[in-house]
């Protein structure tokens, strides 16, 4: 567990809600850029002002894929301790695999012996 | 001293010899434990799931993970080229008001830094992925026919090695058989018992295993389909505005060559089945047969073969829009 203390299923689900929330805040301000109002409005504002809203959509832009990333994340980071499982459990199935196969080595192994001693017995 | 161990051996076999003749007299009694024996081991057989409804749950679990690679990359494709998209809109946005570009190229590096992240976030998915393929092929090779046929082979030629050595045992019978008759068959009641044993503890110890690590792909495939629902509108609108409206309604210029195909290409995908939606479709799928062969209703078991063909015409029909996905 690499000494990390796992969250709980309480603790990931108030972190996707934060996240989801944040989300819908970008998206919402990121919406605005549809609205040809919005962008006549823009128009006439100073360039100073027009420059710094277009660099601020970039931002929200990526930030948003910060987010996604983030949610991605909640989800990849309960895939390792599933993994270690699965790998017990392919363990679990080749142990068993392996006693199958010993069980017919097993009888494979009597009917070689049981044909050294029949020959043997033919030579008497 | 050679001699003596000899003549002992042969003491052994007569021996061997007086034992068989005491088994002979004892027919009746070797007949009722051979109907005991394969009456047991067939009543446990046939309690709870049978060993073939694993190998049949196994195999769609194969079919399943040999898919998910390819759709994590439709997903990646789609992503990349969506946000693609979004700055090709940004950059007309940013000459259309009269402002700088060179932020542009600033976001440009810092997304194309969080899509190599995400790539090794899905690249982990895909891992996660591969692993259960191998857990749904060694639960395939416990469950096949296989092993039981192996061991089969091998009492029948231990029954043909003892008839060879003592040829009084062909006539006793059990079954109205010759008992050396029994021999493979037994082996093989006793071993497919066994495996079906084995299979069945498995599934109580790990069955929450699979369910989670399927659950797991699902959380997945939804996130997914719910990042491209909201880029998917967005950007189909942008690029139906970009690629068709504006070229159609510029009449100075000519219109692009490949404007009609486009279009089709276009319509030809719907945002509401991609092969997100269809391998949601698939993990629920895999969890119901995990669920059926637990409640050992193995006749209800589906093979996923729809649901894969499903998946792989989504990701075709998707890849013949331009640049591979839908802008």
């Amino acid at each position: 567990m690499n000494g990390k203390v796992q969250p709980s299923d309480e603790e990931l689900k108030e972190a996707k809600d934060k996240l989801e929330k944040a989300k819908k805040q970008l998206q919402e301000a990121e919406r605005c850029w549809d609205d040809d109002n919005f962008i006549k409005a823009l128009k006439k504002k100073k360039p100073k002002e027009k420059q710094k809203a277009f660099d601020l959509k970039l931002e929200i832009g990526a930030n948003l894929l910060k987010i996604e990333n983030a949610q991605i994340a909640l989800v990849v980071g309960r895939v390792k301790e599933n993994s270690q499982q699965l790998e017990s459990a392919i363990t679990n199935l080749g142990d068993a695999l392996q006693t199958l196969t010993n069980v017919t080595r097993i009888l494979n192994a009597i009917g070689s012996l049981l044909a050294i001693v029949s020959k043997i017995l033919a030579l008497l | 001293m050679k001699s003596k161990s000899i003549r002992l051996d042969w003491k052994m076999l007569d021996c061997q010899r007086k034992n068989i003749g005491w088994l002979m007299k004892k027919r009746t009694y070797s007949k009722v434990y051979v109907i005991l024996v394969v009456l047991i081991l067939g009543l446990s057989a046939c309690a709870g799931p049978r060993t073939k409804d694993f190998a049949e749950f196994a195999r769609s679990g194969i079919r399943f993970t040999e898919q998910t690679p390819k759709v994590y990359d439709y997903a990646f494709t789609q992503e990349v080229n969506a946000d693609s998209a979004k700055i090709i809109g940004d950059r007309d946005r940013a000459k259309e008001l009269g402002v700088s570009g060179d932020k542009l190229a600033e976001t440009l590096k810092a997304r194309d830094a969080l899509f190599i992240e995400r790539l090794e976030q899905l690249n982990l998915m895909k891992k996660h992925a591969i692993l259960m393929r191998s857990y749904f092929t060694v639960l395939a090779k416990l469950a096949s026919e296989e092993n039981v046929e192996e061991a089969g082979k091998a009492a029948a030629n231990i029954a043909s090695q003892m008839e060879s050595l003592v040829p009084k045992i062909k006539t006793i019978k059990a079954l109205d058989s010759p008992i050396s008759d029994l021999f493979q068959p037994i082996t093989k009641i006793a071993v497919e018992a066994l495996k079906n044993a084995y299979l069945k503890k498995h599934l109580e110890q790990h069955g929450q295993t699979i369910w989670n690590a399927i659950e797991l792909q699902r959380d997945m495939f939804v996130l997914l389909l719910k990042i491209e629902q909201e880029q998917d509108q967005k950007a189909w609108r942008q690029r139906e505005d970009l690629e068709l409206a504006k070229p159609l309604k510029n009449l100075t210029n000519n219109l692009p060559a490949n404007w009609a195909e486009q279009r089709l290409a276009l319509l030809a995908v719907s945002p509401a089945e991609t092969p997100l939606s269809a391998a949601i479709q698939a993990t629920e799928e895999l969890q119901q047969n995990l669920k059926s062969l637990a409640l050992n209703q193995g006749n209800t078991i589906d093979k996923l073969e729809r649901s894969i063909i499903w998946i792989d015409a989504l990701i075709e029909a998707f890849g013949k829009v331009q640049g591979g996905t839908k802008k």
